[in-house]
């Protein structure tokens, strides 16, 4: 039995962690990250200063659309407030800027003259490496910069992607470090993604990818990317990455405050997008520790918030699309970077996991194989938690569901196989034997065989002395009432003694134990 | 609230007239200048047709929105095309740029999402013009007339300009014959007595002389 046991355990265990890391759980590795981020926040509660963040936001927040020059005027006709801007950030020592708006078409048709402005801006800004501006394709053209910005920019240099990776369930929780893209002179070359292009100048680095797909920023390999990905690793609440209203710093650099500028831009990676109640709003991995809609509200030059505007208790589960680059620039800056762990490495979690929870199933009862099996599980989840406060993130869930299935299977297994004979020896025995002696029976492995076991017993055969004259002066009921008394006593004196009563007439009974107990059963029964 | 308005108008009253005057869509932008041509300045757009004289020390680095192409002028008459210019007495070098950065390969293994804002011009108001029964893709077309007719009218629709008077002798009208060029990008109705069709002219059409099928017209 002991080897049935064994290899039904492990064959459980088996089959269970096979189960659940087929392509069909793959939905829940996604899950898990996001599950995991929670969890960190719960148990581990960190919380950086947001004044050591290398990244910093200028945000076009509802409160532009109502602050002047902005408001009533279309947002294609903004770009001599960008040009200020780009302008303003430079000159206040930003590292670099990037561009996470995408403005393909132009007033210029209309105005001539009106994106001047703006296209000096950005030569300037471009001609000195501090300027990059996004892309985005989906389809089979890009949606770029309009032409005329990619000549101030000096075109591919100067213009980066900001796709991401988005998991099967519409989530955003990694993004790509470089991707191909076709080339007029070599036909195709590799170039990295906007945020990585931002750090590298931050760093003054050459992106490049190694053999495995890690980033490497010129001689320096970053740990933990890996086949061309960086799965990104959020801070919770909305004031871990400074975000500054585009409305206030308008009016700051109008204003002429440097000191302001100078103090939140320099030395700063500076992303300008959007921090909007609808547009470029994504779900990510951070979904379960976002914070208030107040992204723009930690520091302002000019204009007081407008708290009119805002709702202190809205919590939303998507955030402003800028964030997840300022979160890859930030991860890569600090070496922040998540790593996910191996299917070997899961895989070796998960059969560990339903190893445990096997073992508990075949070797106690029910109930307390259930308590074992939920402390592993919640000891699991601290383990698995503890990984990725350092930046290590397994699966949390498939090795709970290969547990829950283990248990279920072993579970089936007892009942139809491992118990199903000492369910029948209980069955059958319990008219004639006591609880304890079934028990015995049922203790061992070995099952009672036909043909009887050959054993040193001691029978004590007892009588009640005049019984048949007693009898005869009480009534029938009278006797039945006299016989069970005396019988409840003397059965209980003998299984106090490991005795039981094995026929009532000729009354025989029989002793499982020693001959020593005879002479005090004797007694007992005087 | 009241100022910002107030300019938003101010700017779109200058867009409409603009409009009006019949400003044609910018083809080139001044990338760089070295010396001082006086029409134009750093990051000018300018629209096909526009002239500039550039004197032979001066330097100019135009590029084209649509062709991607970049020119460097050294001196000399410089006339804005739409895909290139024509620059008489200078010097010119022109080089293929990556105006979008280049298309991405293999999008959904690269970045099925992404997170960006992007601005766009909203579409403009309906056109109230008719539209085009045929497109042609020259600047002259070849009119072939069904019924004897003494003259043809050219009128052009999308812009106030002098409609063309055309004798014809016969049952056809060779507008390359005649010198006769139309713009590109142009819409136009052709009458000849009771008979009229409505064509354009295709917005990257060339004075280069193609089929006779390319350029028909059927009156």
């Amino acid at each position: 039995m002991i080897k049935k046991n064994l290899i039904a355990g492990l064959l459980a265990a088996i089959i269970s962690t096979a189960a659940v890391m087929t392509p069909l759980t793959e939905r829940l590795d996604g899950l898990s990250l996001d599950s995991l981020h929670w969890l960190r926040q719960v148990f581990f509660a960190p919380n950086p200063n947001p004044l050591n963040s290398p990244t910093v936001v200028v945000a076009i927040d509802e409160e532009t659309f109502r602050r002047p020059p902005f408001q009533g005027v279309p947002k294609v006709m903004w770009t001599k407030q960008l040009a200020t801007i780009i302008t303003g950030l430079k000159d206040a020592g930003a590292t670099v800027i990037g561009l996470d708006l995408i403005l393909p078409t132009s007033v210029e048709r209309h105005i001539k003259g009106f994106d001047r402005d703006l296209l000096i801006a950005m030569r300037r800004a471009s001609q000195k490496g501090k300027l990059v501006l996004g892309k985005v394709q989906h389809q089979a053209k890009p949606i770029a910069p309009h032409p005329g910005q990619s000549f101030a920019v000096g075109h591919q240099k100067n213009i980066r992607v900001v796709n991401l990776t988005q998991d099967q369930d519409g989530i955003i929780r990694r993004l790509p470090l470089m991707v191909h893209t076709d080339d007029l002179k070599k036909g195709t070359r590799q170039e990295p993604v906007m945020s990585i292009e931002l750090a590298a100048r931050a760093l003054k680095a050459r992106p490049s990818l190694t053999s495995t797909g890690s980033l490497k920023l010129s001689d320096k390999i970053i740990s933990r990317t890996i086949n061309n990905r960086l799965l990104l690793n959020f801070d919770a609440g909305s004031q871990a990455i400074p975000a500054f209203s585009f409305a206030d710093i308008y009016a700051c650099l109008k204003k002429g405050n440097a000191a302001f500028l100078k103090k939140h831009f320099e030395n700063k990676i500076v992303l300008i997008g959007t921090a909007l109640d609808e547009e470029d709003r994504r779900v990510t991995s951070k979904r379960f520790i976002t914070g208030a809609e107040n992204f723009t509200h930690a520091k302002r030059c000019h204009y007081a918030i407008a708290k009119a505007l805002y709702r202190p208790e809205l919590v939303r589960e998507s955030i402003p699309g800028v964030f997840i680059h300022a979160t890859a620039i930030n991860n890569i800056m600090q070496g922040r970077v998540l790593s996910s762990a191996t299917s070997v490495i899961n895989g070796a979690a998960i059969l560990l996991t339903a190893l445990f929870i096997a073992f508990f199933v075949l070797n106690f009862p029910p109930i307390r194989a259930g308590v074992l099996a939920i402390g592993i599980c919640l000891l699991w989840l601290v383990l698995a938690t503890s990984a990725f406060d350092g930046g290590f993130a397994m699966n949390l869930f498939n090795p709970l569901f290969a547990s829950a299935l283990t248990f279920a299977l072993l579970l089936g297994f007892r009942f139809t196989v491992s118990d199903k004979d000492k369910r029948y020896i209980r069955r059958v025995f319990s008219y004639y034997l006591p609880p304890a002696i079934i028990e015995k029976m049922t203790e061992g492995d070995s099952m009672p065989t036909l043909g009887g076991e050959a054993k040193e017993v001691t029978i004590l055969f007892s009588d009640i002395a005049g019984f048949s004259t007693l009898s005869e002066a009480l009534s029938a009921s009278e006797v039945a009432t006299f016989l069970n008394e005396y019988l409840t006593e003397m059965s209980d004196i003998l299984e106090t003694h490991g005795a039981f009563i094995e026929n009532l007439s000729p009354m025989k009974l029989q002793l499982s134990s020693a001959r020593r107990w005879m002479t005090r059963i004797m007694l007992c029964m005087q | 609230m009241k100022c910002s308005l107030t300019a938003f108008l101010s700017i779109l009253a200058i867009a409409i007239s603009s409009h009006a005057r019949g400003g044609e869509a910018p083809s080139a932008i001044v990338e760089d200048i070295s010396g001082a041509p006086k029409s134009i300045q750093f990051m000018d757009y300018l629209a096909p047709g526009r002239t500039i004289d550039v004197v032979a020390s001066d330097r100019v680095i135009l590029g084209y929105l649509r062709s991607c192409v970049r020119e460097t002028i050294q001196g000399g008459h410089i006339t804005i095309g739409l895909k290139q210019s024509t620059v008489t007495g200078g010097k010119v070098t022109r080089e293929r740029v990556e105006c979008d950065g280049g298309n991405l390969q293999n999008m959904m293994a690269q970045g099925s999402g992404s997170a960006v804002t992007v601005f766009r011009a909203k579409p403009g108001a309906k056109s109230k013009l008719p539209k085009s029964q045929i497109t042609i893709y020259a600047t002259m077309p070849f009119v072939s007339l069904t019924s004897k007719s003494l003259g043809l009218k050219v009128v052009r629709l999308d812009k106030k300009a002098k409609p063309l008077s055309i004798n014809v002798q016969g049952s056809v009208s060779d507008f390359a014959k005649l010198g006769i060029h139309l713009i590109p990008g142009g819409l136009y109705r052709l009458s000849a007595g009771d008979k009229n069709v409505v064509f354009s002219i295709d917005p990257l059409a060339e004075d280069k002389s193609i089929s006779l099928l390319q350029r028909l017209i059927r009156l």
